[in-house]
Parts: C-alpha cells; sequence; structure tokens
C-alpha cells in the first residue's frame, strides 16, 4: 500500500504563504502572552500549593466552588477531572498543611457521601520554585546548544544548520504559545515535553537536508528551486508516516494517560504535528531565501568589481 | 558457527536475559495484595529485583527540607549539622519501618526525603520534620506567672502575644522564660535546662499510669543518670518541666531522688503519637530545626490509577500502531511490529536490571521510543521502496535501505537524545525517570529497529522464505 504516490508539489512556490500561516500563529502565541500578563507558570515554578481531591461519584463544580467561598477559601483556581478536583493556589507561601487540612475538612463535612480523600498534594516553596525554574532554564539552554551544535556539525554549515535551528523554535514556540492561548500550565514536566519535541523535530529537518545536499550532488544542472522542490516531494512519504507513527502513540497518551500527564501528551502532540509542517513548509524554503540572498549578493559583488 | 547464526544468538539471548530479569517482577505482581504488604514489611528480597517504581506511581511521599541554618548550635558548620540531620532522619525513617526510602543531600542546606508507598503523609512528616529536642527544666515556683497573666488579662491581651507588651515581659524573672505547654497553658522555666536529649539511650512506649494512657518512658547513660539523680535531690517537691521542641509535655512534681536515670513522660498520647515520639527520641534531635519546602504527595489510589490509565493509553497507542504498520506494510510491517514488541521487553528487562525509576512522565517516554522505534522502520522501508523502484533486487535493496537510513536513524535519535541528557542533568524526579526511559529506549530502538530487523531478513532471505518485497 502506498498513501502519497509520487507526488510533484511546488512547495518552494506557496512559501510565503505558510510564513504567513507560522507567522500568524507565533503571534497569537506572543499576543496571548501578553495578554495574560506572561505565560502561565504552574506552581513549579512560581510556589504554591495545588490539591487534588477525589470523590467517588462525579461533583457538580459550581455548588463545590461556593462551598469553598463560603468557609473562607477563596483565590483558588479549581479544575475539574473525571471524579476529581484540583485546587491550585499559586504566587504564595501558605500553610500547607494548614489549608489542606481546612480544605477536606470543609469538603468532608458538606460532601460526606462522596467521600472525599487527597489523592495528590504538591507544595512548593518560593525558594524551590526559583531553583526548579534555573533547573529547567539551564535544561533548555544546555539542550538547545548541544542540538545546535550538532546540527552544525552535521552539516558542516552553520546556515543550513541555523535553518533546522530556527524551525525547531518555531515549533517550540508555538506549541507553547498554545499553552498561553488555551491557558494551560507550564509545568516541569511540560518543558521536558517541549525539549524532547524539540529533539524530534529537528529530525525531520535533517532527513530532507540530507536528501537535498544528496540531489544538489547527483543533479548539478537543475535549478536549486527545483531540487528543493523534489527533495521535498521525495520525502514527503516519509515525512508524514514516520510523523503518523508517533502521533498515533502519542494520541493514545492525550486520549486515555490520564490527567497528570495530559499536558505533557499535549506537548507532544502538537509537537509532532507542527514539527513535520515546518520541516516541510518552512525549514525548506529557509534555505532557499538563504541561497537567494547568496546569489544576489554575489552578483552584486561581481557587479561592483566589474565597474572597478 | 556463521554470522548471521551469531546474530540470531545474540538476539536469543538478550531475550532470554530481558525475561529472566522480568521475572520477579511478574511473579511478585501475581501474589495478592496482603501478601505483597506483608512480604514489604519483612523487607523480602524479591523487592530488590522488581520493577522500581516511582513514587508518582506507586503512591509516596517526596519532601525537600531545608535546615533553618542560622539555628545551627554555634561552632558547628552548616555542612556538619546537615550531615548530622541526614544520619537521624534516617535512623528516624529506618525506626519507623519504610521500605526503600530515600535521604540525600540536595545543595548546601537541603534535604531531599522519599518515602515510597506511605500510606500516612501526615504521620511520615511528623516523623522526619521533629526537631525533637529534649529538654528538662525546672518550673520557676514565684509568683511571676501570676502577676503577668494578670497584668495581661487586664490589658485583654494573651499569653501568645506577650511580646507586644515589653513593660508585662520586665516583670520576667531574670534566667526565666515562657513556654507553652500542650494543653491551653503556660509555664515559667528556667532558661538553662537542667539536662537534655544529648545522654538518652533509650526511649519506649509503655502503657500505664492511673488511666492505662501510653506513655513514653526513657532511660539515660551514666552521666545522664548521674546529673538526673542530683537535680531530682536537689529540687525534690518541685515541678520538673519536660520541654519537647519548645513545648511543655508535662510538668511533674519530683517525689524523691531517681538515682536510676529513668523518666516518663505523659500527657495524652495516642498509641499512634506515643510509638512517633519514642522513635524521634531515640534516633536523637535534629542538630537545628527543618522546615518543609517541598512536598509532593501521591496517594496510592492515583498511583494505580496512573499505571492503568499509562497501560490503556500505551496498549490503543501500541495496537494502533501495529495495525497501521501491518496495513501499510504487509509482512514487512509485521517484521516492525515485531521488533516493535521486542524494544519493550528489552527496554523493560534493562529497567527491571538496573533498577532505573520507572515513573509516570518515563511510561509516556516509553510508549514514544516505541513510536519512534517504528519511525525508523518506516525510514528503512521508505528508502528500500525507493531502492526497489530504481529496479534494485528485493536483497540489495534491502541491504541499501538499511545502509542508507542508518545515518538519519542515528541522527534522529541523537539530537533526542542531546535533549533528554540535558534533562537528565537538570530535572527532578518524574522528569529524569522520563529522560532516563527516553535514553535507553532509544539505544535500544536502535538495536531492535536496525539490528534485530535487519537479521530477521538476512535470515529469511538465507533461508528463502522470501524471495521478494511487496508493499
Amino acid at each position: 500500500m502506498e498513501l502519497l504516490k509520487k507526488t510533484n508539489v511546488d512547495f518552494v512556490g506557496k512559501r510565503y504563504f505558510f510564513y504567513g500561516v507560522s507567522g500568524f500563529f507565533i503571534l497569537l502565541g506572543i499576543v496571548s502572552i501578553i495578554l495574560r500578563g506572561g505565560p502561565n507558570y504552574g506552581i513549579d515554578f512560581v510556589g504554591g500549593l495545588l490539591i487534588q481531591i477525589g470523590f467517588d461519584k462525579p461533583v457538580e463544580m459550581v455548588a463545590l466552588r461556593s462551598t469553598l467561598n463560603e468557609a473562607g477559601i477563596t483565590g483558588t483556581e479549581l479544575q475539574s477531572s473525571g471524579n476529581s478536583v484540583i485546587l491550585r493556589v499559586k504566587h504564595q507561601n501558605i500553610d500547607s498543611d494548614a489549608f489542606a487540612a481546612k480544605v477536606i475538612d470543609v469538603l468532608s463535612q458538606k460532601y460526606m457521601e462522596f467521600k472525599p480523600v487527597i489523592e495528590r498534594k504538591e507544595f512548593v516553596g518560593p525558594t524551590v520554585g526559583r531553583h526548579l525554574a534555573k533547573q529547567a532554564y539551564l535544561a533548555v539552554v544546555f539542550s538547545m546548544l548541544g542540538i545546535i551544535v550538532y546540527v552544525a556539525f552535521r552539516f558542516h554549515s552553520g546556515l543550513w544548520g541555523t535553518a533546522g535551528v530556527v524551525a525547531l523554535f518555531h515549533d517550540v514556540f508555538i506549541t507553547f504559545g498554545l499553552f498561553s492561548v488555551l491557558n494551560k500550565e507550564i509545568t516541569v514536566t511540560v518543558v521536558a515535553a517541549l525539549l524532547t519535541l524539540a529533539g524530534y523535530s529537528i529530525n525531520d529537518t535533517i532527513v530532507i537536508f540530507d536528501r537535498i545536499r544528496d540531489n544538489l550532488r547527483f543533479y548539478t544542472k537543475e535549478t536549486f528551486y527545483k531540487i528543493l522542490n523534489d527533495s521535498i516531494n521525495q520525502t514527503l512519504s516519509r515525512t508524514v508516516i514516520t510523523s503518523f507513527t508517533v502521533f498515533i502513540v502519542v494520541i493514545g497518551l492525550f486520549l486515555f494517560g490520564g490527567e497528570v500527564i495530559h499536558d505533557f501528551a499535549f506537548a507532544l502532540l502538537i509537537g509532532v504535528i507542527i514539527g513535520s509542517y515546518s520541516t516541510i513548509f518552512i525549514a525548506s524554503p529557509l534555505i532557499y531565501e538563504w541561497e537567494i540572498f547568496k546569489k544576489k549578493r554575489m552578483q552584486k559583488i561581481a557587479t561592483l568589481k566589474y565597474k572597478k | 558457527m556463521s554470522k548471521l547464526q551469531l546474530r540470531i544468538g545474540l538476539i536469543v539471548v538478550f531475550l532470554g536475559l530481558s525475561f529472566y530479569f522480568l521475572y520477579p517482577t511478574y511473579e511478585w505482581y501475581s501474589l495478592p495484595q496482603h501478601e505483597r504488604d506483608q512480604r514489604e514489611k519483612l523487607k523480602d528480597s524479591i523487592l530488590s529485583k522488581i520493577l522500581n517504581l516511582g513514587l508518582d506511581l506507586r503512591g509516596g511521599v517526596h519532601l525537600i527540607l531545608e535546615l533553618d541554618a542560622d539555628k545551627v548550635e554555634k561552632g558547628i558548620n552548616v555542612a556538619d549539622a546537615l550531615d548530622r540531620a541526614i544520619e537521624i532522619i534516617r535512623n528516624r525513617v529506618d525506626q519507623f519501618g519504610v521500605s526503600e526510602p530515600l535521604i540525600a543531600k540536595q545543595g548546601e542546606k537541603w534535604i531531599v526525603v522519599q518515602l515510597p508507598g506511605i500510606k500516612d503523609p501526615e504521620r511520615a512528616k511528623d516523623l522526619i520534620g521533629k526537631t525533637a529536642l529534649l529538654e528538662f527544666r525546672l518550673v520557676d515556683d514565684s509568683t511571676a506567672l501570676g502577676e503577668i497573666t494578670e497584668k495581661l488579662q487586664q490589658k485583654n491581651a494573651k499569653m501568645a502575644e506577650i511580646d507586644k507588651y515589653p513593660e508585662i515581659l520586665k516583670l520576667l524573672p531574670k534566667d526565666r522564660l515562657i513556654l507553652p505547654g500542650k494543653e491551653d497553658r503556660f509555664y515559667v522555666v528556667k532558661s538553662s535546662p537542667e539536662l537534655t536529649g544529648a545522654t538518652l539511650v533509650d526511649a519506649k512506649v509503655q502503657l500505664g499510669g492511673e488511666f492505662g494512657y501510653p506513655h513514653v518512658s526513657l532511660t539515660f547513660n551514666n552521666d545522664g543518670a548521674k546529673i538526673f539523680a542530683r537535680v531530682t535531690e536537689a529540687y525534690v517537691e518541685k515541678n520538673l518541666a519536660i520541654v519537647l521542641d519548645g513545648v511543655v509535655q508535662s510538668a511533674p512534681v519530683i517525689r524523691s531522688r531517681i538515682p536510676d536515670g529513668k523518666a516518663i513522660i505523659e500527657g495524652n498520647f495516642t498509641m499512634e503519637d506515643a510509638k512517633l515520639l519514642a522513635t524521634v527520641l531515640r534516633a536523637g534531635a535534629l542538630p537545628a530545626p527543618v522546615r518543609i519546602i517541598e512536598e509532593r504527595t501521591v496517594g496510592p489510589t492515583l498511583g494505580e490509577d496512573s499505571i492503568k490509565s499509562s497501560i490503556v493509553a500505551g496498549l490503543t497507542g501500541v495496537l494502533l500502531v501495529i495495525i497501521f504498520m501491518v496495513v501499510y506494510y504487509k509482512s514487512e510491517g509485521l517484521i516492525a511490529d515485531f521488533a516493535m514488541l521486542l524494544n519493550l521487553v528489552f527496554l523493560l528487562g534493562v529497567m527491571a536490571y538496573f533498577r532505573f525509576t520507572l515513573t509516570l512522565p518515563g511510561i509516556a517516554g516509553m510508549i514514544l521510543t516505541l513510536g519512534m522505534a517504528v519511525d525508523a522502520n518506516v525510514l528503512i522501508l521508505e528508502r528500500v521502496r525507493e531502492e526497489l523502484r530504481a529496479g534494485k533486487s528485493p536483497r540489495l535493496s534491502i541491504d541499501a535501505g538499511y545502509q542508507k537510513a542508518f545515518v538519519t536513524i542515528l541522527d534522529s535519535n541523537l539530537t533526542t537524545v542531546i535533549a533528554a541528557v540535558f534533562l537528565f542533568q537538570f530535572g527532578t524526579g518524574p522528569v529524569k525517570g522520563f529522560a532516563v526511559t527516553l535514553i535507553i529506549g532509544l539505544a535500544i530502538s536502535i538495536f531492535t529497529a536496525v539490528f534485530v530487523t535487519k537479521t530477521i531478513y538476512d535470515f529469511l532471505f538465507q533461508e528463502h522464505i522470501i524471495e521478494e518485497i511487496k508493499f
């Protein structure tokens, strides 16, 4: 069976359209982050308390919220997930034990027949939050550096490497931005997912770049434009299918993996899609832009020399 | 033996080893729950052979404690105090009976404590967080307490607010302290303790007294007993306050000289409270108070739910991939599927053998590597397809496909490994678990997706089981 027979799409010709699409998503992320007053960092980074309370049957959220408000427990973010409810208090260095005790006390009285229990509790003090933020920052910086160095080494060309890395940043940033648009939290595990997708996203790009380089070697008479398009078309079936196999395992995680890793799976899911997209529509056209730029400059230099 | 036989042998050996390493885990989880609980208490040796599940999967408590460096006794440096604190906490945890706890230093004044499978996290926190500084102080029998209480009452203030009224605080005689009691009362005591817990050799729970309540009986060593005898002799008929972490537990009257270094702490304890107190006293006092600055508690039910949901998620994804590969690549897809399952077995085997911790994101990482392992086979097969199209024979197409795709596979895995290595370096807990599984999973996937499948093809061609390749 073959999903995509020999295709012949002019990807490079449509590049401005896709620059537009990417630009739109990047802008969307930026606007969302600005409107929300910064990324929505989880308690891992800003400190605070998370309590997940499990009931043995679903609880009406509106009633639960007012129960908590009446008991003077305010300023918490509430989120329902199946039979449990997650409470978050951020940016505060509260007495976590006392707070958790109070919450469970209030809920035990009002929802006795629902048998509330604390299923999960996460408390992160401000110093630990700063520490985790620093660790995440270092992990991001070093892995990005590592990937850049590797890619530059692999292509013997800072330029192709840069195009790959731009596509990678593009993927990570759009995913990051979508987290803000959907008001999902950036937690330590989400950062891990973002880094994983960074590592994963670059490999599609490497495959196409390899193919472009091979083709450049063999078809010396063809235009660069055609070689780029041919390379993308030749690897298209592969790009789509490899992403698809990863996509279906990740969608399993996303749908059935449970609350704790839902956002983690979401980041990977988005990442896999955008990773393939950017490989085809962004990374390769970027090389084209550069080659054109180089050619024009060469011509300019040539004409300058000629004038002399 | 031919090269091919050697390769097949190698794969069979790895498979055998993996099953061998995984057998204890299988054995363990086929035991009924109560039997497992019992063996856990006995610290059965099988526990050191089964898959090591992270706190997020088996439930438990993860804590980071910060040592209050300002309160470390002068002359002792903070690093020494931290080591001592770790030793004492380990002692307490051991006596409490937690299987496979982790207690380690992190940074300059942090201590990481992980207690897997703890059913009662609050009690565990009490156990670890109590300074357990035990002091015996003489109770001041002057009228100072009465006067202070009276003055405060005039101002409608409570004893706890005394620091706000320096003029009343002046009524307190020199070298005296006000300490709160366990019940709602206060004591004025001498500011220098007569005796501390430093000379304690044993603390036990006993039932007794008037109402048969549990109490904690203390035994001092020779030096302690001498001091205790001297104090009790000198202050007969006076009250001696037993102070734990700055709270007066009880203040019995000294009836007569106590020569044998034995004392009792009373005070409405439940059995659990008394046991905990005896445990922390036996283990010794922390050199300075500690504060919980990070806590992650996962209840056992949530952990179980997480395991279940990740198995469902994993199976769904893996099944979908298996079906897709067979539909798309027919028997070649089946070979890739076989390699993927082999990958899963090897990965679990390695995890079990090296006792790497499997966390929830780790399981996700595992599922991800399975997807990426198939990814490698797709690369190869697509390459083979191109070679076939170029008119090469099936056998040569396979060889060329593997050869050309290999660099790409290596590339794609290496970039992910780079990210994973730094995640491991800077990540904590579950994220570290994710990084470990990802790295091992990718390494194994290169082995299964390339080496194993190639061996299968070589075998099939050699035995003339297949002559051509059709997708």
